[in-house]
């Protein structure tokens, strides 16, 4: 499959980045070995194994079947980019109004759900989450500007 | 005589009424868990792992390990209700569980899969208690080269059993093994591979990275899927299998429990494959072979003796020896370092209440499950027709709100959502997780032990070749790691 082999050759790129930092780190004498020469180590079967795997799926070549038009990548790119967008303003606006705009989004723009089951969710959902982790837990959650 | 003792005193500690309701929490969350489609043990566990922190030590790993099992017994439920299995260990039961189900046998499927997992369960805690303390003692006369080799012995057999390509196991190994240095080393105070970012100091924590990869990786899948997982309950009536149905499964029973334990010491070998073997074994023996599949319950109670026969033989390795042999228990792992115990052959002698409590509590754990999980099967039915288009964010939720209270860092949930990413990219060019897993938990103490051993030996290799037992492990572990090589030139020569 061609995204083995480009992954091949990812893990090679990533194998070699990774020796020269261990080398520079100082890999030390196997008598006094350095903060450096276990991960040259790793490094170096890193770069066996990839460059082994990068042969491997030369005498493989079989068509280029990974099943992406299967897979629904706009949900999954909305369902991640919210993550991010939620921890990016978690601590500015709270858990609870955080929280509710995360659930909302996702059952909104994933989901498709009616606005009225959406919002309800989204509304118990922040709710008894809140509830359940911030005072039967005491998980120090953040408030936020709104101060709840 | 000694060992009735121990587990009295294990009794005495885990029948405390705090530790008994951790133990039914754990049970009960578990199997919650482990019902919902696509969730198994390992998430189960990485999604839980955050509410445990809080508790003395003895409760912790209680209440984990009652997740554990509680979450390998809710997989077996979807696997016979729905034909959908709660995770892989399960994935046999589907075939002749369901068929029952279909057959209107649903409750004594889900019965002899209770009560052979107990039957079981008891076993394994029984043999646990009388290996895991001599095994200890044996391993006290470990030195560094037998416990490098040792790691590396396991780490190399996970990757050999962990899936299709070895070499994409050897790639998450090394992964693994990269991310356990990023941080302080601890020997010469040099911070590596941090790049100028202050959150990578103290290492890169192991619950956002197991949340991310388990958790947040499976829900993706999930959305990311034309099919989702829908679930058509059928009607279910008694629970108690008959006096044949008794009669047909007492054996195989035996037989699955036994396989299982034994091959559940096997660092890597995994839950699903005890549990194919044990069906093969059934199907060959059977008078009548061309029914399985159809709904002998033969079919169910094998491999779910089996699986949990293997559950507790995975114990053994961590518990005495502080070796993992499978992600869920390298999690296990991570979580008695994070609970402060130090586990390794003294954890019995330091932390006697840890061990003959744990011991005990997973047999009284076994019993509740029996009798909660019976009685609770509607409950789970109900909890299966939950569409997953709400599920999903609960998830994502959870894992958010679990790794961002170990620290109040909103670095912590980054971590964790980006091995979320990652993760999901892993299981597309299916690279298999726990390899990476096992290797990124193993890999500071791997790096500990090479260390002393090359101080010992003045910076020669020759000292895991010249110590019998180190040796043995270094041999294995090399066998292990050549084979695929020599079949592929010996026996896969293609005119």
């Amino acid at each position: 499959m061609r995204s083995d082999k480009v992954l091949s050759l990812f893990w090679f790129l990533l194998a070699i980045l990774l020796m020269e930092e261990s080398w520079r780190l100082g890999a030390g004498g196997l008598r006094k070995p350095g903060s450096g020469l276990f991960p040259l180590l790793i490094g170096m079967l890193l770069l066996i194994v990839s460059f082994l795997l990068f042969l491997q799926t030369r005498s493989h070549a079989t068509a280029d079947k990974e099943g992406w038009e299967k897979v629904r990548v706009r949900n999954i790119l909305l369902c991640i980019s919210s993550l991010y967008a939620y921890i990016l303003v978690l601590e500015w606006l709270g858990f609870i109004a955080s929280t509710f705009f995360l659930i909302l989004f996702l059952l909104k723009a994933i989901e498709h759900k009616g606005w009225r089951l959406a919002v309800t969710t989204a509304l118990l959902t922040a709710a008894v989450s809140y509830a359940f982790f911030g005072i039967a837990l005491h998980a120090a959650l953040p408030r936020g500007i709104l101060g709840i | 005589m000694e060992y009735g003792s121990n587990l009295i005193y294990g009794l005495s500690i885990a029948v405390q009424p705090a530790n008994l309701l951790f133990c039914l929490l754990g049970v009960l969350i578990g199997t919650l868990v482990g019902v919902l489609p696509g969730l198994g043990a390992n998430a189960a566990l990485s999604l839980l792992l955050p509410i445990t922190f809080k508790l003395p030590p003895v409760s912790a790993v209680i209440m984990l390990a009652g997740i554990y099992y509680g979450a390998s017994y809710g997989g077996s439920t979807t696997s016979i209700l729905v034909n959908i299995p709660g995770e892989a260990a399960s994935v046999i039961t589907c075939l002749d569980g369901h068929q029952m189900a279909l057959k209107g046998r649903a409750g004594p499927a889900l019965g002899i899969a209770a009560f052979g997992s107990f039957i079981a369960g008891t076993f394994g805690v029984i043999m646990l208690m009388l290996m895991a303390p001599t095994l200890a003692g044996f391993a006290l006369k470990f030195g560094p080269p037998e416990y490098c080799s040792l790691m590396a012995m396991s780490l190399c057999l996970v990757t050999y059993l962990a899936g299709e390509s070895m070499l994409k196991s050897l790639i998450m190994a090394g992964i693994g093994l990269f991310l356990g240095v990023v941080g302080m080393d601890s020997q010469t105070g040099k911070v590596r591979f941090d790049y100028g970012i202050p959150y990578f100091t103290d290492g890169i924590p192991l619950v956002p990275v197991v949340m991310g990869l388990f958790g947040i990786s499976e829900v993706l899948k999930d959305i990311g899927s034309h099919e989702r997982q829908s679930v058509l309950a059928s009607r279910i009536k008694g629970f108690l299998p008959n006096l044949q149905d008794w009669k047909d499964s007492a054996f195989p029973m035996v037989r699955g429990s036994l396989i299982g334990f034994f091959m559940g010491l096997i660092p890597g070998i995994g839950l699903t494959t005890p549990t194919f073997i044990a069906y093969g074994i059934e199907k060959k023996i059977s008078r009548h072979p061309e029914k399985f599949g159809t709904g002998v319950i033969e079919g169910v109670a094998s491999p779910e003796a089996c699986n949990n026969a293997t559950a507790s033989g995975f114990f053994i390795p961590l518990l005495s020896l502080g070796i993992p042999g499978s992600a869920a228990m390298a999690l296990f792992l991570g979580a008695l370092m994070i609970y402060g115990l130090e586990p390794g052959p003294l954890l019995i002698k330091n932390h006697p209440d840890v061990f003959w409590g744990v011991v005990a509590s997973m047999y009284l754990g076994n019993v509740m499950l029996l009798i909660l999980n019976l009685p609770l099967i509607p409950l789970w039915v109900r909890v299966l027709k939950i569409p997953t288009s709400f599920l999903f964010p609960w998830i994502l939720l959870f894992c958010i709100i679990g790794s961002y209270s170990l620290n109040n860092r909103a670095g912590d949930v980054v971590v964790m959502i980006t091995c979320g990413v990652i993760g999901y990219l892993f299981r597309k060019f299916r690279y298999e997780i726990p390899p990476l897993i096992l290797a990124f938990v193993l890999g500071p103490m791997l790096e500990m032990e090479m260390r002393r051993s090359l101080s010992l030996s003045r910076g020669s290799f020759s000292i895991f070749f010249t110590r019998p037992i180190s040796v043995l492990f270094t041999l294995i572990a090399l066998a292990v790691l050549l084979t695929p090589l020599i079949r592929k030139t010996v026996f896969n020569r293609k005119p």
